[in-house]
């Protein structure tokens, strides 16, 4: 981005310090010079860090002056010392005093005081000069731009430095990174070092959307390059987060909205429908496949958190392109498109495909995936969604996550759905299991569910509740005591297993 | 708190205790030592504070004036002071009660005292500066801008000049130009004040002080350097080996610049005719009116600014100078009376 800040000895070298004799400090003549003072009479208290203080022959005798002023030049961080006077006669406490503070004092005869701070000013600041001009550059660059992208991409070209913005839950929104950075560790919304990159928070007052990262933030000047390259890039990307977000929600609202009436009128749309519909680029005409998405109510999201976002971005990593996504806060209602009816093969590849992808996303978002069957228009649309979230009800019943269940697979147990699913029929198990609901913890409830399930199996049941098949018969027969059933009783069976899955 | 009466064997205390005050100027105490030794003799001079004299009585300071040069090779008389003390007196009016001192650092701190045992009056416990300054401007009273009422200044042949000051710059020309007119050095008489107007704008107990101070470096003068500032009650120690000397100009202070070959330290100590600033790696630590010593390394020896050489080991030690009352406490009595910038100088 620029050149590194100009060494002492490179300054020496400079035609404009000719003649310049360093008379004590050589220890210390490697150091940066970012600035030059003038420390002459009258002058107050600038700030000294690595500056190249300049001063006149009044600072030459006596030596408690020159002292003072070496003392003051080094705890205020200065780079060096220049005595301009006609004749040298530097006191020797300041020469042995610079020696031992390591701080280079330089003499020069030169007459033009003014000249000299002046060139030696330009000539020091270039390197802060060229950095100035690249910060206006990027403000140029960036006021125009409109996509995050692009402004990442604008930022890398004129400076040569890669960043990447990253959100709270660690995926790399923007840009790319060599080295992978786990941001959910990071609390403090400041900027700050993680393990050798750079990040930056990107927030909107209490509320934090992300982090600036560079990976290769490199070392000296080079990182106080990166670290303001990601101070002036943080609100031009804040402002397109929030111009995002804002579009989202609109969009989610109307899409919500469409999906509504889609569904509600089983096809038979409005034209306005069909309007919007189109214009958030759904192709309703095409042949689609609904897939109906639940989550367990009690799965822990807050270090892994839901994204409809990392779920379409796992499902295209497995080739499957999504016709949409739409939010409709208790699931999700996706969908798959083709432009003619898919073949058996593609519906098979299809539910393959999702079953993969399923099982890359975190376990503990407790998923449950229901896939309905091909249908054509609107209508299909709807009515495929209807398959896909009676698929996902069967798939929430199943004991274990992610759970991946076609219509097809429903078969005759779709009988059972409109039972298990009315609200009667809920209240009337409820009132068949209450003796056993809450008891021990609810292990019971699990027990009967999981043991009748199993054909009676208690040995099965044992396995996959992790206890003893003891354990499963004094449960059950607990369970049978309590509840005062015949288990050899086919239809009380039924009955049991049915009131069983209305409460799971 | 004073020490009732000063006597012969106090002396060698008395001069240490002076010689410490005097900031490495202020004159040889040496001298001074054995003509107030004569003067006591068997007798005894009681040490008074100003406050219990009598009103109706006058109390004279004495001392010398011009160089210490001069009288190191020419010695003084201390009849001649008695005289100077006397002239002051005729010209007041009023009976003697004390004899004051003017500086207790340096020779003046001896030899007033041997004027009080000549003429056989008390000695006031106290002085008009807390340690040694280079001219009569800096006594309590001239800061304040008062002059002496009358002085007199006695040659070696007895020619006394008596003189009535309008203003400390005047009282301060005719001593230098008096003294200069008697060969370099004199017997000087101020100050004919009244115990209270001492009691209020004198150094009080600072004989008393000198005298303790003189005592426990005596006492410890053989011991280790860390033990010898502990019993001073230093607020400073360091050492080093002196790398260079820059004398003293019109218009800049002399340096010594010391070198600490264990902890790399420079000691800068800037001198006029006294040391008046002591500064480690360039970080100002005391400035006059707080006493700087000069010791020898190895024997301890208290040493004047021109007994310094290069090359050899020192000690620089920081001592209080006796508190003045608080009403003549002034900028000028630190750096800005010796033309140093005291911005510069802040501790």
């Amino acid at each position: 981005m620029s050149e590194p800040a100009t060494r002492l000895q490179q300054l020496l070298d400079d035609p404009l310090l000719l003649g310049v004799q360093v008379v004590a400090g050589q220890a210390g003549i490697e150091r940066a010079v970012t600035d030059v003072v003038w420390l002459g009479p009258g002058s107050h208290q600038p700030a000294l860090a690595q500056a190249l203080c300049v001063t006149g022959p009044e600072h030459q005798q006596p030596a408690y002056l020159l002292d003072a002023l070496l003392r003051r030049a080094f705890d205020g961080g200065a780079a060096a010392v220049l005595v301009v006077a006609e004749h040298q006669m530097l006191p020797p406490s300041s020469l042995r005093l610079a020696d031992r503070l390591g701080l280079p004092l330089l003499w020069c005869a030169a007459a033009d005081l003014q000249s000299l701070v002046q060139g030696l000013t330009v000539r020091v600041r270039a390197p802060e000069v060229a950095r100035a001009r690249t910060v206006i550059q990027l403000h140029q660059r960036l006021q125009v731009l409109r996509e995050g992208s692009a402004m990442v991409q604008a930022v890398t070209d004129l400076t040569q430095i890669a960043v990447a913005l990253v959100g709270s839950d660690g995926s790399c929104i923007l840009g790319r990174l060599e080295t992978p950075v786990d941001t959910t560790t990071l609390r403090a919304p400041v900027a700050q070092q993680l393990g050798g990159s750079l990040v930056h928070p990107v927030h909107n007052g209490s509320e934090r959307l992300g982090w600036l990262v560079c990976d290769a933030p490199g070392t000296g000047d080079a990182r106080a390059d990166a670290q303001l390259v990601l101070v002036v890039l943080e609100p031009y990307l804040r402002a397109w987060l929030a111009e995002e977000r804002r579009r989202l929600e609109h969009d989610t609202v109307l899409e919500q909205g469409v999906l509504a009436e889609i569904i509600a009128d089983q096809g038979l749309i409005s034209r306005e429908a069909a309007e919007a519909a189109a214009s958030i680029g759904w192709r309703l005409n095409g042949w689609h496949v609904g897939i109906h998405v639940v989550r367990d109510e009690d799965t822990d999201g807050r270090s892994d958190p839901f994204s409809a976002q990392r779920f379409i971005s796992v499902l295209s990593e497995h080739s499957i392109t999504v016709g949409a996504l739409v939010d409709r806060s208790d699931h999700w209602a996706v969908w798959w498109s083709t432009p003619s009816e898919p073949s058996d093969d593609e519906a098979r590849t299809l539910l393959r495909r999702l079953r993969v992808a399923a099982a890359a996303l975190p376990a503990r978002w407790g998923l449950a995936i229901g896939v309905g069957q091909p249908r054509p228009g609107p209508g299909g649309l709807a009515e495929s969604l209807a398959d896909a979230r009676a698929a996902a009800y069967l798939a929430s019943s199943r004991p274990f996550r992610p759970a991946v269940v076609h219509s097809q697979d429903l078969g005759i147990t779709r009988m059972l759905l409109p039972l298990q699913q009315s609200e009667s029929a809920r209240v009337l198990a409820e009132s068949i299991l209450e003796p056993i609901r809450k008891a021990d913890g609810g292990v019971l409830l699990e027990t009967l569910q999981v043991f009748l399930e199993n054909d009676r199996a208690a040995v099965v049941t044992a396995r996959e509740l992790g206890v003893h098949r003891n354990t499963v018969t004094l449960r059950i027969q607990k369970v049978v005591n309590e509840l005062g059933v015949d288990l050899d009783d086919a239809s009380q069976r039924l009955a049991l297993l049915l009131a069983c899955r209305t409460m799971g | 708190m004073s020490r009732r009466r000063l006597v012969s064997k106090d002396v060698s205390a008395l001069a240490m205790g002076a010689t410490l005050l005097g900031s490495g100027g202020g004159g040889g105490t040496d001298l001074g030592a054995r003509i107030l030794v004569k003067a006591l003799g068997d007798r005894s001079v009681e040490l008074v504070a100003a406050g219990d004299l009598p009103d109706d009585v006058v109390i004279v300071h004495a001392g010398l004036a011009g160089s210490p040069d001069v009288y190191a090779e020419r010695l003084i008389d201390p009849q001649d002071l008695v005289r100077a003390i006397q002239a002051v007196v005729d010209a007041v009016g009023q009976p003697l009660g004390a004899i004051g001192i003017l500086e207790i650092g340096g020779i003046n701190a001896l030899l007033a005292p041997a004027a009080a045992a000549l003429l056989g009056v008390p000695l006031v416990d106290g002085d008009l500066m807390g340690r040694t300054y280079p001219t009569l401007l800096f006594n309590t009273y001239a800061v304040l801008g008062r002059a002496s009422r009358v002085g007199a200044v006695v040659g070696p042949l007895a020619d006394t000049a008596l003189f009535r000051p309008s203003s400390p710059a005047m009282e301060a020309r005719f001593n230098q130009h008096c003294a200069r007119a008697f060969g370099g050095a004199a017997a000087a008489a101020y100050y004919p004040v009244a115990p209270a107007d001492l009691a209020e704008f004198g150094v009080a107990g600072s004989v008393s002080a000198c005298l303790a101070l003189g005592e426990r470096f005596l006492a410890a003068q053989s011991h280790s350097l860390r033990a010898l500032a502990q019993a001073v009650s230093a607020l400073h120690l360091v050492s080093g080996r002196v790398v260079s000397i820059t004398p003293s100009e019109a218009d800049c202070p002399g340096t010594l610049v010391l070198s600490n070959p264990t902890t790399g330290e420079i000691v800068r100590v800037d001198f006029r005719d006294e040391f008046l600033v002591l500064a480690v790696d360039g970080e100002v630590r005391h400035v006059v009116p707080d006493v700087i010593v000069v010791l020898e390394g190895a024997s301890h020896r208290v040493l004047h600014v021109d007994e310094v050489h290069v090359g050899q080991t020192i000690a620089v030690l920081a001592l209080p100078s006796v508190p003045r009352p608080a009403a003549t406490e002034t900028a000028f009595l630190g750096p800005v009376g010796f033309g140093l910038d005291p911005e510069v100088l802040r501790v």
